[in-house]
């Protein structure tokens, strides 16, 4: 059994949305000012706001550009909007009304976007690039929670903090929970699941579930690898991941995302800049998702996209030999 | 490049975007006072009072290298 840090403690499948819901219900009950902001998707816990704060919730439909606008307009007046849609629609679909209606005055709006490869929504709707073009833009965090304990916390923080942030909530099967009810969240800051010596995982959302049962299947073969759980994936903590690189001196990057844009050229791009180590990214290749059956006993595309525990130990396999062979031409 | 500022005593982020006084014109935010001023001057997560003096400003980017 492989020995993790303070604050974890891996228990069953919970649905990261269920912190999501109970965060936002805390946070309208405490401050007047939020304000749920439709787009024909519905809302977490969207019976409880419909029962308790109707007069607080806006429907613009099917027309995300409009949200946007309406959205940085709320937040103007002092309203806190949160914005509910899938990414590709919310800021994908309205990048420009994002960037000039929130971002370039860096109005207190928050996005809540849904994406990930899974299921069976189709090409349209299976989307795995917002964290490619969403990070791109100035002024917005983005943050990416693994579990139900940090779905609920990244979200409470996401109220707290004045000024716009994204929290994508993930399309995956569901992740075990990680984290203790006493885990200290904050944004901006990476948390050591499990200290290593060989290498280390820097896994981000559901993946994080995935890079745990590397690790421990990597323990079973002799390996000490390093978890490494990445929330904020805007600002990326470059001091953590340069320490997992000075520790361990190989990294996997692991995404249920477009590696490009991504956590892992983030990731690469702080080792480059910093202390340039082996580097293998494990995600969504230059291609687009689509549709994938679920069963009980099957994920088709946890499995077309290499995103399992197995892949993932192949992938630590394959940077510490490439961190041995950088070790020999030394 | 951007900017950070962090309460000195909980190290919460409290400001993460473009450095503030680097825009040319039509500034979002005019100085760090302003940011505090959003929390009311209280960190919201400590409860510690917020100035200039009791918060970490950090600038990166390419000016520290002489840009
Ligand atoms: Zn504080």
């Amino acid at each position: 059994m492989a020995k993790f840090n303070e604050h974890i403690q891996l228990g069953e499948p919970v649905l990261p949305a269920k912190g999501i819901e109970k965060a936002l219900q805390a946070g309208a009950l405490k401050d007047q000012r939020i304000i749920a902001l439709l787009e024909d998707m519905g809302f977490p816990g969207i019976d409880w706001w419909t029962e308790n704060m109707p007069e607080r919730m806006v429907e613009v439909g099917i027309a995300e550009q409009n949200g946007a606008v309406v959205a940085g307009a709320l937040a103007a007046e002092g309203f806190i909007p949160v914005l509910y849609s899938f990414l590709f629609a919310n800021v994908g679909r309205a990048l420009n009304q994002v960037r000039q209606s929130i971002l370039v005055d860096r109005f207190n709006v928050k996005i809540i976007g849904r994406e990930g490869a899974w299921g069976e929504v189709g090409i349209s709707h299976n989307t795995i690039e917002g964290v490619g073009f969403s990070r791109v833009l100035p002024n917005l965090i983005i943050l990416n929670p693994a579990d139900v304990v940090e779905a609920e916390k990244a979200t409470e923080a996401m109220l707290q903090y004045h000024g716009p942030v994204l929290l994508r909530q993930e399309s995956s099967p569901t992740p075990v929970r990680v984290f203790t009810d006493d885990y200290p969240f904050n944004i901006g800051k990476a948390y050591s699941v499990k200290d290593g010596t060989d290498a280390t995982i820097i896994a981000t959302g559901y993946m994080l579930t995935e890079a745990i049962a590397a690790a421990e299947l990597l323990e079973d073969e002799g390996l000490d690898v390093g978890v490494l759980d990445m929330c904020t994936l805007k600002p990326l903590d470059d001091a953590a991941i340069i320490e997992a690189a000075r520790r361990t001196g190989a990294i996997v990057t692991a995404e249920n995302a477009s590696i490009i844009g991504g956590l892992g050229e983030g990731v690469a791009a702080v080792l480059c800049e910093n202390l340039p180590a082996p580097l293998v990214r494990v995600g969504i290749e230059d291609e687009f998702s689509q549709s994938g059956l679920i069963t009980p006993e099957r994920d088709d595309l946890k499995i077309h996209f290499g995103l399992r525990a197995e892949d993932l130990v192949v992938s630590v396999k394959v940077c510490i030999a490439k961190k041995e062979r950088s070790r020999c031409r030394d | 490049m951007s900017e950070k500022i962090f309460c000195g005593k909980c190290d919460m982020l409290l400001y993460f975007g473009e450095e503030l006084k680097r825009r040319l014109y039509m500034r979002a935010i005019p100085s760090e006072e302003t940011v505090l001023g959003f929390y009311g001057n209280v960190c919201p997560r400590c409860g510690g009072a917020l100035s200039e003096q009791t918060v970490n400003v950090v600038v990166e980017g390419r000016a520290k290298h002489g840009a």
